[in-house]
């Protein structure tokens, strides 16, 4: 499987040889790189927000125009899961930025997940996927978590592969969706390309004209209230520090695109708990420490984007807290102070708390300043558009699109 | 122009007969090519707290002037630009960098010292390379952080490393030039106390977007180091040295903690005049201003012999 061609050896080795022999600086002596082995064309064209990167090209699953219509079908559809309850689409609803609203997410035959359902917004910028997975690097593989998943159950594919994609083997509208999408396979349905079509449809919820994107990346002065920029100086301040985590274009230091080429994977404790002040998180939610057993990795978590924030409650990996205004709050506190019971402990001092979770003041006015800027950071032109809507019509957009 | 003698190349070899070959393609490419203006250069950065080798979570005594004087680091990279040695007679030849889409672009170079930080998978990065005119070198100067002309541009379309997600500040202020994230008595008191340089009062009315003009504050330091053999020594950063005067356990309330280069910011007064800066302390508004010129000689950076 990864036996490179001898060609290419040979290549590199002439090469090499050539880049000895000159070196005079004179650039007599320039060769073309080795040419990367065919991809199949993608006739999928970005519609990128303006000041926004391409996503990186997957060489493992290249987005093309019919695999992400196939994959918007295959998101909306209920019969993805066993028992035909839900779809992808049942915990990253379009009305709410592509969350539930839920505290933690429940699977297809009502098992409870650990973790609140993350929104779907600009994900394909991410640099790893879930809340706190840093071997899950690919859309279509994280897709597979939610198919497969046994520890909970969400859609059920596990032992139930053959008789989920027998739903569409034998639809005739599928057959086609298929074949489109992957035309010199004989076979196409499997669920291997289902991942990588529903992959492929996630990949272009991309949102970037909120009225913050239109005053910075349009330049239209007018676009955010006077209370959202005041805001926005405040989010932007060394008092609240809370670009650190959210930073940058997309709002989490967590990046990956084409001009990424090293990792930006980024993992901080918040201080949500303190067990016992130990540091512990709760069994089950204790984020980077469940793959490393690092110390340093408990109940640190990836900051999601802050994009569409004001429409995807409730907040954390747990949905525990449940407004944005408590949100401030915890942060203000530098963490969560929990006074009794099983979670008993002071976040706050949590031994692995992130260095820049500092305490603040706001005034009244300035906490609803705040709020007022991640209120412009919801993009309805993105939660409206007809190219991300259910062509089931189970899934109603935002109802404010109409 | 491409000098494949300095490139990382990564063919994976199948046979002996092979890497015998390509062995001795690269034994090859050490000899002197006499007729070659230039040479290649590959400047060799260290980090270390108070002479010790820095490891990254590693918690180190006898830092600063406080008590108990234990600190621990957990992030460390900064930016350098202008890189050029220097011949005996003070004279100077621009190391022109390698353009290798990752750590390098134009005459900025990122240096990521977080080989241990995390599972050990981060990608680091502790070199600089680049060619320069032959010639008989005796030291090397160099600044430390962005240019302004770089360092205001959208991280969204910025090339590597300027797009390093967590050197970012905002789009107004750019990003920080170094980026040392510790931990005061992390057995206790647990402050967080860090330091972050960057340019301050970069005018204008929006975080996010470039300032209308330059910043009053550049904060920009220029590193010349003497008697600096190329081949062979080490440049070190000690973050001991900046922090020399500094209580690592105390942060005064509402302001960032540790050094995060505010002109209101007290902690930054034993700090960024060690950082080879001088800085100018503004309590607040009515305030007189406060010179805290930067201390010579800088001892943030040194030569470290083999």
């Amino acid at each position: 499987m990864n036996r490179t061609p001898r060609w290419a050896m040979a290549l590199g080795l002439l090469l090499l040889v050539a880049g000895c022999g000159g070196g005079d600086g004179d650039g007599s002596d320039e060769v073309t790189p080795p040419p990367s082995p065919p991809v199949a064309p993608s006739d999928y064209s970005w519609s990128l927000p303006k000041g926004f990167p391409t996503p990186k090209a997957l060489a493992e699953n290249p987005i093309s125009t019919a695999k992400v219509e196939l994959g918007r079908h295959l998101f909306y559809d209920l019969r993805m899961s066993i028992n035909q309850s839900m779809a992808c689409a049942s915990c990253h609803l379009p009305a709410r930025a592509f969350t539930d609203g839920r505290v933690t997410a429940i699977g297809a035959t009502g098992e409870a997940h650990p973790r609140n359902a993350m929104s779907l917004t600009n994900v394909v910028y991410n640099a790893t996927f879930d809340w706190a997975n840093p071997v899950l690097k690919t859309l279509h593989t994280q897709a597979l978590t939610p198919m497969f998943g046994e520890f909970p159950v969400e859609l059920g594919w596990s032992d139930h592969e053959d008789e989920i994609l027998g739903r569409f083997r034998l639809d005739p509208k599928y057959q086609g969706l298929f074949a489109a999408a992957y035309p010199s396979e004989n076979a196409p349905v499997t669920a291997d390309h289902v991942a990588k079509s529903v992959a492929a449809f996630v990949s272009t919820l991309i949102s970037g004209n909120s009225p913050y994107d239109q005053a910075t990346f349009q330049l239209n002065s007018n676009a955010m209230s006077a209370a959202a920029r005041r805001g926005q100086n405040l989010f932007f301040s060394e008092r609240m520090e809370c670009f650190h985590c959210h930073g940058g274009f997309n709002f989490s230091q967590s990046v990956s695109h084409a001009g990424t080429p090293v990792a930006q994977e980024e993992f901080h404790n918040n201080g949500l708990y303190n067990i016992g002040g130990t540091g512990d998180y709760p069994v089950g939610n204790r984020g980077l420490w469940e793959f490393t057993q690092r110390p340093a990795d408990m109940g640190r978590f990836r900051a999601p984007t802050l994009r569409n924030i004001a429409l995807t409650a409730p907040y954390m990996h747990d949905g525990s807290i449940a407004t944005l205004e408590q949100v401030i709050d915890h942060y203000a506190r530098g963490g969560r102070l929990i006074p009794e019971g099983p979670f008993a402990g002071d976040g706050a001092k949590n031994p692995f708390k992130s260095e820049l979770i500092v305490s603040f003041r706001l005034t009244a006015q300035e906490k609803q300043d705040v709020i007022a800027f991640l209120q412009s950071l919801t993009d309805w032109e993105f939660l409206c558009d007809p190219r991300f809507a259910d062509p089931f019509g189970n899934f109603p957009q935002h109802a404010d699109c109409q | 122009m491409l000098n494949f003698c300095n490139q990382h190349w990564s063919f994976p070899l199948r046979s002996a007969t092979a890497l015998g070959v390509l062995l001795a393609l690269v034994a090859g490419c050490g000899g002197d090519d006499s007729d070659d203006p230039n040479r290649s250069v590959t400047l060799q950065f260290q980090a270390q707290v108070n002479g010790q080798d820095f490891v990254c979570g590693q918690t180190y005594a006898n830092v600063g002037v406080g008590q108990p004087g234990t600190y621990q680091i957990t992030d460390w990279r900064f930016y350098i630009h202008d890189a050029a040695l220097v011949k005996a007679d003070g004279s100077r030849q621009s190391l022109t960098l390698d353009q290798d889409g990752v750590w390098q672009y134009q005459k900025v170079a990122m240096l990521d010292l977080r080989k241990n930080c995390g599972n050990g998978t981060l990608p680091s990065n502790a070199v600089v390379t680049g060619t320069v005119a032959n010639g008989d070198y005796t030291g090397i100067c160099f600044k430390v952080g962005i240019p302004y002309e770089l360092n205001h541009i959208s991280d969204a379309t910025a090339a590597s490393p300027l797009n390093n997600s967590g050197m970012l500040w905002n789009w107004r202020a750019g990003r920080k030039f170094i980026r040392v994230d510790g931990i005061g008595d992390p057995t206790n008191l647990k402050q967080s106390f860090v330091i972050h340089l960057g340019s301050t009062e970069c005018p204008g009315p929006d975080p996010n977007a470039p300032p209308t003009a330059a910043c009053g504050y550049p904060n920009i330091a220029e590193i010349c180091l003497d008697n600096f053999n190329v081949d062979q020594d080490h440049i070190v950063m000690d973050a001991g040295k900046a922090l020399a005067a500094s209580n690592v356990v105390v942060n005064t309330a509402s302001t960032a903690p540790g050094c995060m280069s505010s002109n209101a910011d007290p902690e930054c007064i034993s700090i960024m005049p060690r950082l080879n800066l001088d800085f100018t302390y503004v309590a607040g508004a009515g305030s007189t201003p406060e010179k805290h010129p930067k201390v010579v000689p800088q001892v943030l950076f040194s030569v470290h012999k083999p």
